[in-house]
């Protein structure tokens, strides 16, 4: 990342092929839209591109998420203006379910995941699906790693008896 | 510990993330209480849900679409080249730094005296070395799985001017000796590698890949590190090898001075 | 006599290039930038004229050296696939896979790359000749009994052979080159600097020529061989000397330094010409 930051930009298609499916899942799971994820997988590296200059080092996996998620809540504050929430919601989920109807503990806990905010889905999917420490966490979202450890598993719990109760 | 401590821990616990000392204790309190023990195993059910959830495939479009930005960037970063001078290319790390140094020099100066301001000036830069250094890092974890061996033993080359690398830079070169599919990563890797004699997850898995690789290049590699270090849990591994049929003859003469060295 | 040799000759060639004619297979290469190639016989590798993969029979030329006749009488000695009477109308189905190129071998498509297999085995097979676009990345496996041509490419090239040598002519790296026991022979046209060149043998020698003003920080090992070079480099050190056994690794900056290449082998010598 040094060498792209100082503008050698063939380092980006190594950053691209180390980050690309992972922040393509993260948004997936925010959102089971695929264009929808690959349009903002792609604005995450061009903005990386674009911005390499700013990057002064620290953890590389928590900087480019946390332009992952500017992303993601500049699409959903534009998705807001058109639709109301019940829409946005509506049309969030309905390309994920049809699909995953084929596992049922999948399509639990995927019906668990929709009663989260998204705020509390985001921990939730950078912590269990992207495997991304609290410390990390803290990083990318502005908080503290207490804060995090605690909020996670307050959202765990919680999932857990939505999960336990639709099963 | 209580009960309510097990909830709040129950996940850390699962994960693997606590300290063996408290894992042990939350393991014998599970034992024992009813309402633990479902706790446990309904957060295990929800665990297991999660790890069934399948990681999805970006399309080709996303990789394709990825490079002609990246050649429309180059483009553009060809121009900009031929417009600016030089030195305004280096500026962010160079000159920012310079002013940046000379700025703490000046106002340390004002506040606490020209002794002070160059600790600070000294902190600084080595501030601005262990970020290089995380770069750098950084850099190495994202090439050393390029389908590209050259750039994957580039990427291991990296690791030359780390002077005591993270634990996962270590796994990560561990792991090229001991699967890449080129043979010469793993020399590479195992090259690499020999430079951290200090480190006991290295001195283990040079033991452990003593049994396992068949290369002979890797079997002297791994052979002439054991011997550097005097390792003696290696005697045994090494007589093993004398004793195998398919052992390669200069092989076994490597293992034999060798053996006579470490004792 | 010597004439009557010659004729001979020509008549078994052309005889054997009438029974074992097969057509050679094209495909075209848009959107693929590395081409991974499996297979277990002796494959030539030369540049092609268009952005097409092409496989066709092997023809000897002036690439292969003295020791490449004796195979050739080998080959032709009748473990080849005859018209077979009896095999009309049908398939042949192959251990490894489907053959959707009537080749003998499968193809697939993975993103940018384009995965060769071949699937007759190397009793089947006697040779093969690819011809590809000079820039397109080149990943060859030759199995246990194959051995690597490969001339005129401008592109990475990955070559892994078990007992066969590998014979690279006309390239600029990068390039990832193993044998177990064959000999590794490189004339570089030039070196690309983008990033490391590793050759290495277990028992093989390794030859490199590289153009004089070739910048490189060198690293040379043989642990129990010798290297030989005109090039004007440094001596090992004695530390170097004292590890055990003979782990001679010479290490010398050419040109003032540039792309890191190594050159490695267990027990061969190690050549680096000037040229």
């Amino acid at each position: 990342m040094l060498d792209v930051s100082r503008g050698n930009l063939d380092a980006m298609a190594h950053i691209f092929e180390r980050y690309n499916k992972r922040l393509y899942n993260f948004f997936y799971q925010m959102i089971k839209d695929k264009d929808v994820c690959e349009d903002m997988t792609q604005t995450v590296f061009y903005k990386v591109m674009r911005y390499r200059s700013s990057y002064k080092g620290g953890q590389f996996v928590s900087w480019i998420f946390k332009i992952a998620r500017n992303v993601f809540s500049d699409q959903y504050q534009k998705s807001k203006k058109t639709l109301n929430n019940e829409n946005l919601e509506l049309i969030a989920h309905k390309n994920g379910e049809s699909k995953e109807e084929r596992n049922d503990d999948v399509a639990h806990l995927h019906n668990a995941l929709n009663t989260l905010n998204s705020q509390d889905r985001e921990l939730i999917v950078l912590n269990r699906f992207q495997g991304i420490k609290y410390d990390k966490i803290a990083e990318i979202v502005g908080s503290s790693e207490g804060a995090v450890k605690v909020k996670v598993h307050r959202i765990m719990k919680k999932l857990k008896t939505v999960y336990l109760e639709t099963i | 510990m209580d009960c309510k401590d097990i909830e709040q821990q129950i996940v850390d616990y699962l994960d693997g993330q606590l300290p063996v000392e408290t894992s042990q204790k939350i393991k014998s309190h599970i034992t024992t209480c009813d309402d633990c023990q479902v706790v446990y195993k309904e957060t295990k059910s929800l665990f297991l849900a999660f790890s069934k959830v399948e990681e999805e495939q970006p399309s080709d479009n996303l990789r394709h679409e990825f490079y002609k930005l990246l050649e429309e960037e180059k483009q553009l970063q060809n121009d900009k080249v031929v417009e600016l001078s030089k030195p305004e290319k280096d500026f962010p790390w160079k000159q920012a730094f310079q002013i940046a140094a000379s700025i703490l020099f000046m106002i340390g100066g004002y506040l606490l005296g020209s002794h002070n301001s160059k600790q600070m000036a000294s902190h600084e830069i080595s501030a601005l070395q262990k970020q290089t250094i995380e770069l750098r890092e950084d850099m190495m974890l994202a090439m050393i799985e390029n389908q590209s061996p050259s750039k994957r033993i580039q990427a291991v080359n990296f690791t030359e001017s780390f002077v005591k690398p993270d634990t996962k830079i270590l796994e990560a070169l561990i792991q090229r000796m001991e699967y890449d599919g080129n043979m010469n990563v793993r020399l590479a890797a195992a090259e690499a590698l020999s430079e951290f004699p200090e480190s006991s997850i290295v001195k283990d898995a040079f033991i452990a890949a003593l049994t396992t690789q068949k290369d002979p290049s890797l079997q002297i590699a791994i052979i002439q590190f054991l011997v550097k270090i005097q390792e003696k849990r290696a005697i045994a591994p090494m007589q093993q090898l004398l004793e195998h049929s398919d052992t390669p003859d200069f092989v076994k003469e490597q293992v034999n001075s060798g053996i006579s060295q470490i004792i | 006599m010597k004439r009557t040799g010659i004729i001979l000759n020509v008549i078994a060639l052309l005889s054997f290039v009438f029974t074992y004619a097969q057509e050679d297979y094209t495909k075209s290469l848009n959107g693929i930038t590395k081409v991974k190639i499996e297979t277990n016989t002796k494959v030539k590798i030369i540049v092609g004229s268009s952005n097409e993969l092409k496989f066709s029979k092997y023809e000897l030329d002036n690439l292969d050296h003295d020791h490449d006749n004796c195979d050739h009488e080998h080959d032709a000695g009748g473990f080849n696939e005859k018209e077979n009477d009896r095999a009309k109308g049908l398939k042949p189905v192959y251990a490894g896979g489907t053959d959707n190129t009537g080749f003998g071998m499968s193809i697939e498509q993975e993103g940018n790359v384009l995965r060769i297999k071949d699937l007759k085995t190397w009793m089947q097979r006697s040779g093969l000749q690819i011809y590809l676009p000079k820039t397109m990345d080149i990943h060859l496996d030759c199995g246990n009994m194959g051995r690597a041509v490969i001339k005129g490419f401008s592109s990475e090239i990955e070559v892994n052979t078990n007992i066969g040598n590998i014979d690279l002519i006309d390239v600029t790296g990068p390039i990832t080159a193993h044998t177990n026991t064959g000999t590794i022979d490189v004339d570089f046209a030039s070196v690309n600097q983008s990033s490391p060149i590793t050759l290495s043998s277990s028992t093989g020698v390794v030859d490199v020529s590289l153009p004089a003003n070739t910048k490189a920080d060198l690293e040379l090992r043989s642990t129990m061989g010798s290297v030989y070079t005109d090039f004007d480099l440094q001596k090992p050190s004695e530390d170097d000397m004292k590890v055990v056994g003979a782990n001679r690794k010479i290490e010398s900056k050419l040109n003032n330094g540039g792309v890191k290449i190594v050159l490695r082998s267990s027990t061969g010598n190690v050549y680096l010409r000037k040229k």
